[in-house]
């Protein structure tokens, strides 16, 4: 019961903060929004400039092939439907197309390798489409990269399921009828896609338009960076109580230091649950966010909240005042953000070095779990962010409330 | 018999500096006790040991006979601690409401003991309001109504008067005597003089850490004498003729030679009937009196008789 009173009492004065409502729920979703109401148009389509795209084409299809998979890479990317999206310029060679990318003259550049039709059917080992990025254009390759790799994955899937419907109905097939047959069901589901247009398509479980597939990232990353900052405040709440005289106040009363404690732990939590849910629900409403699945979204926002909580333990454990809470969890905070990766959610060419980094921080690894929930991954895929995040919360909480039972309980001086 | 507080050999030490030093006290049920002394002397301190903040480095201290700082110990007091501990961005109801949830009260009970208390320090009409935009006394009256939502035997103050306007000080004190007389035994911490001739059975005099003086009021008058004191101030040329002078007057003795300033101090059994006389005989001896002053003996007199200090030093 005074757990409950105690956690309350904290909600109520939390509830009362202006400036806490405006960090932890107003700004998240004004950056988010900014960002959203830049991309987002009335008819739902992106309002980004066309991406001009060196496509080099060194494709050498096989002698009889009766596909060349390169044309019709080409072909699909120059389709009228993409034409607001991409402008496919021909450049003849690798090094002129890299030289394009380097001048700015284009955003990105595609580079498909002679044996690529032969990879296609299946008479050859895997093949590598190169796509060179523009870093001071992410968005433009992203772009790119997200429609090429659907344009890819038609192949693939052609090729794969001519071979096996062959298979199940004739048995072993020898080389030369398994790759007429894969040409054909690839040639033809090429050409259906192309017919129909090539969509940018979003993953099963996401959001249907791009501006809220971008907000979705960029709102995943603020509300992270926020909910950490909210835990880090709820923690340092204990030296403004020690520093009130209030905390010296409630040991006077028949109230252990443990429930006092705990109830200011419950207290922390329930703020950032409640923090997370009012984000999730607003911007679901405002910018048509779907953040997938109940059980995963569930598991997500526990998640959060216990490295959110545990961190913020942790962090109280270096500081002495309420005055030098502020700027120590601000710095702390901004810094393991942004290597967590929260300044650059929506960043899809960094360098490999970046993402490992990320994983050092608590931030890096809730953003991955949220990632997974976006993308509407099944459990099994999102375990190890969901586990490594709490994982990091308990920690954290293992190591800092032995230090803060021993800084805030009797005898202390409070 | 169980006194309400009792304190045998407690000391408390931080660093090389000893706040309480040996301290031995007993406080009985429903007593009005002050502990006075000078900023420094070691009240806050010895009052943190018995409320159970600090863990005292020798001795004892027990509440209703129960180990200070024990659940059963913090259940028996109320402890007004010397700042205002409130929440500011709670109204003054949600305060008390929350304080005694701490004291373990709940549902119909609470609501009235909130209610009645809210009463009882005039705050009834400010209850909604966030006792952040409340005024010094206001503060300091609801902070004494949360001490007491759960109807403690043993109420300890510790300089609940500090910087208040002296209306709110006078309320506070009147409800401090209110208090002692529904039953509940006051430990009341002060380096008001007057507030601890006023409002106690027995007054302790702390200073550097030890209790230098214990009695009733009369009690630790007596220490000095009950004879009133008179300071002269006397003209240059009349310094060395004035103690001759004054010598045989009746009820009247001196307790030395004037001082290099001409500071002649003079005890007196009754002030008011003496002054008469000093200026009769000064005037037929040609004794020159520039200023004088009576005081009456009180706890000041006391505190610089045993310390050679004044009380506010």
């Amino acid at each position: 019961m005074k757990l409950l009173a105690l956690a309350w009492k904290d909600l109520q004065r939390q509830s009362r903060s202006g400036l806490l409502l405006v960090m932890a729920l107003g700004a998240p979703l004004l950056l988010t929004g900014l960002l959203f109401f830049a991309f987002d148009s009335p008819s739902g389509s992106p309002q980004i400039a066309t991406v001009r795209l060196a496509f080099t084409n060194l494709d050498r299809p096989p002698a009889g092939s009766p596909i060349a998979a390169g044309r019709t890479l080409q072909a699909l990317l120059s389709a009228p439907s993409l034409a607001s999206l991409v402008e496919v310029v021909s450049v003849p060679d690798a090094a002129a197309a890299r030289a394009q990318v380097a001048r700015g003259n284009v955003g990105a550049a595609l580079i498909v390798p002679p044996d690529f039709t032969a990879a296609v059917l299946g008479t050859a080992g895997p093949s590598t489409v190169a796509l060179i990025a523009d870093p001071a254009r992410p968005l433009s390759a992203g772009v790119v990269r997200d429609i090429v790799q659907r344009a890819l994955d038609t192949f693939s899937a052609g090729a794969l399921a001519a071979r096996l419907t062959l298979e199940r109905t004739s048995g072993p097939l020898s080389g030369v009828l398994a790759a007429r047959a894969a040409t054909s069901v690839a040639q033809g589901l090429a050409d259906s896609t192309g017919a129909a247009g090539l969509q940018l398509r979003a993953p099963p479980g996401s959001s249907p338009s791009f501006a809220a597939r971008m907000a979705a990232q960029v709102m995943g990353a603020m509300m992270i960076f926020f909910v950490f900052f909210t835990g880090a405040q709820g923690a340092s709440s204990l030296l403004r109580e020690q520093e009130e005289g209030t905390l010296a106040r409630l040991y006077t009363t028949p109230t252990r230091a443990s429930t006092v404690l705990g109830g200011k732990f419950l207290g922390t939590a329930v703020t950032l649950a409640l923090q997370t849910v009012v984000l999730l629900v607003a911007s679901a409403v405002i910018f048509g966010i779907h953040w997938g699945r109940p059980l995963p979204l569930l598991l997500a926002t526990l998640a959060l909240v216990v490295a959110a909580a545990g961190f913020g333990v942790l962090l109280l454990s270096f500081v002495r005042t309420s005055r030098q809470a502020g700027p120590m969890f601000g710095v702390v905070l901004t810094v393991t953000g942004m290597v967590g990766g929260l300044m650059t959610a929506t960043f899809t060419n960094l360098p490999p070095g970046f993402e490992l980094a990320s994983r050092f921080t608590p931030q890096g690894w809730a953003m991955a779990a949220w990632r997974a929930c976006l993308d509407g991954a099944d459990l099994g895929a999102m375990a190890l962010p969901l586990a490594v995040t709490a994982a990091i919360g308990v920690a954290c909480l293992v190591v800092g409330v032995p230090l803060m039972r021993r800084r805030f309980a009797l005898g202390s001086g409070t | 018999m169980t006194h309400a507080v009792e304190v045998v050999g407690l000391s408390k030490r931080f660093g090389d500096t000893i706040a309480v030093d040996g301290v031995d006290l007993a406080v009985a049920e429903g007593e009005l006790f002050s502990l006075l002394g000078p900023n420094g002397a070691g009240k806050t301190t010895l009052m943190g040991m018995l409320a159970g903040l600090l863990e005292p480095d020798g001795g004892r201290a027990l509440i209703g006979g129960q180990r200070a700082g024990s659940s059963a110990a913090r259940a028996l007091l109320g402890v007004v601690p010397q700042e205002v501990a409130l929440y500011p961005d709670l109204s003054a109801h949600e305060n008390l409401a929350f304080w005694g949830r701490m004291y373990g009260l709940r549902g119909d009970d609470l609501r009235r003991r909130c209610d009645t208390l809210l009463q009882v320090v005039g705050l009834e009409g400010r209850r909604r309001d966030r006792v952040g935009t409340f005024s010094g006394g206001m503060k300091r009256r609801l902070n004494i109504a949360a001490a007491l939502l759960h109807r403690p035997s043993v109420v300890m103050l510790d300089e609940p008067t500090v910087g208040i306007d002296p209306q709110s000080r006078r309320a506070i004190l009147d409800y401090v005597l209110r208090l002692n007389r529904e039953g509940a035994t006051v430990f009341y911490t002060t380096h008001y003089m007057e507030e601890a001739q006023e409002l106690s059975d027995r007054i302790a005099i702390l200073d550097r850490g030890r209790i230098i003086a214990l009695g009733t009021h009369d009690e630790l008058v007596r220490i000095v004498g009950e004879r009133d004191v008179i300071d002269l101030i006397l003209g240059d040329a009349s310094a060395g003729d004035a103690v001759a002078a004054f010598r045989d007057l009746p009820g009247i003795d001196s307790d030395g030679s004037p001082d290099q300033n001409g500071r002649l101090r003079l005890l007196a059994d009754d002030g008011e009937t003496a002054l008469p006389l000093l200026f009769q005989r000064a005037a037929e001896a040609g004794v020159s009196i520039r200023s004088v002053a009576v005081t009456e003996p009180n706890l000041e007199s006391v505190f610089l008789q045993l310390t050679g200090r004044a009380l506010r030093d």
